[in-house]
């Protein structure tokens, strides 16, 4: 998931800021903080309770980070952070959520993948782009807790087993039979749709 | 609905992403965050810090600083000790009395010491030997154990 030059990188940065360069920890919050809102978004379908996350991520990550003896990546190790803060918000928040999926990204019109799957479908291809994100969204917010951390880290992020059985914890074999089940769930919530 | 699709599907969801300027945004409030937390920390907290930070200053370690503070403890029992010396004394001499009294002397009859040409000088008292002959000032001689220097006494043996 990591080169080796982007975790010298980053021990560099942990090296800096435990010695209490504040800056350096700013390097890492812009390096990190676009697949960490990815993370956190997909799992709460919500932009200011993941904007609110994120702060709560990043400051427990800078109380934490004296800490930090890089057993393993900086990367695993603030994504274990902020999957654990985000499924225990979930449980706090409980079915109370909102979903405000309606600023996606203008360019995913024109991904390849996109193209090619409305034009593979017929019902697909009719469909409203934000009402199928809609439906889409609100079928991983059927799903619970934990298999929506591992489909959003598997299929949304592309993250390998592997990885994502370091963040979470659990073994490989776990999370690949998570990914089983979730995936069926899903597919039964939007074969109305497609 | 394939795996394909929905893998497909679900891959788009990449594109969700915050409104422009959102991440410098979040850098400030990270920041602002920080500052606030600082502000409500426990003042032991505070004050801990601050003594590591005084001592991280002064180019000691962790072992120099717990050395230090060592060193901080023994001076203050040391100081302690000499600035109330007259409570301890009172408290500790009862146990020394009676560790230092000696327990009595067994009696030891016909106890002598053999020595040549000195006076004759019993090893305890004379009150405690029920055979030492009354002192009249001469020199006295053991010789095998048997005191034979006595002066001739009036009494003779008979057998």
């Amino acid at each position: 998931m990591q080169d080796e030059q982007s975790r010298q990188q980053d021990d560099q940065l942990i090296a800096r800021t435990q010695a209490g360069d504040a800056a350096a920890f700013d390097e890492l919050i812009v390096k990190y903080s676009p697949r960490l809102y990815g993370l956190v978004y997909n799992m709460t379908s919500n932009h200011e309770d993941t904007n609110d996350l994120m702060q709560d991520i990043w400051s427990k990550a800078f109380r934490s980070i004296t800490g930090f003896r890089g057993k393993s990546s900086f990367y695993t190790w603030i994504h274990s952070i902020g999957v654990n803060m985000t499924i225990n918000f979930l449980k706090k928040r409980g079915r109370r959520f909102h979903l405000s999926l309606d600023d996606v990204d203008a360019g995913v019109q024109n991904d390849k993948e996109f193209i090619e799957l409305t034009a593979s479908s017929t019902p697909v291809r009719e469909a409203d782009l934000s009402e199928l994100q809609k439906r889409l969204n609100e079928a991983m917010q059927k799903l619970s807790h934990d298999h929506r951390a591992v489909v959003t880290m598997f299929d949304i992020q592309g993250m390998p087993h592997a990885e994502i059985a370091k963040i979470l914890g659990i073994s490989e074999g776990t999370v690949r039979s998570r990914l089983f089940y979730a995936h069926r769930q899903l597919q039964n919530f939007l074969t109305e749709f497609l | 609905m394939t795996d394909e699709q929905l893998s497909a599907l679900l891959r788009l969801k990449r594109f969700e992403q915050p409104p422009p300027g959102y991440y410098d945004r979040l850098l400030e409030n990270v920041h602002r965050r920080q500052r606030a937390e600082l502000l409500r920390r426990p003042l032991w907290k505070i004050a801990l810090e601050r003594t590591q930070v005084f001592f991280s200053e002064h180019s000691m370690g962790h072992l120099s600083y717990a050395g230090a503070m060592a060193a901080l403890l023994l001076t203050g029992i040391v100081a302690i000790r000499v600035m109330v010396p007259g409570r301890l004394e009172t408290k500790t001499s009862p146990v020394i009395a009676k560790l230092v009294v000696p327990p009595p002397p067994a009696p030891a009859p016909n106890r002598y010491v053999v020595i040549e040409n000195q006076p004759h000088t019993p090893a305890l008292e004379p009150k405690a030997l029920p055979m030492a002959p009354p002192s009249t000032g001469a020199p006295r001689y053991v010789i095998d154990a048997r005191p034979a220097s006595y002066e001739p006494s009036s009494s003779s043996f008979r057998f």
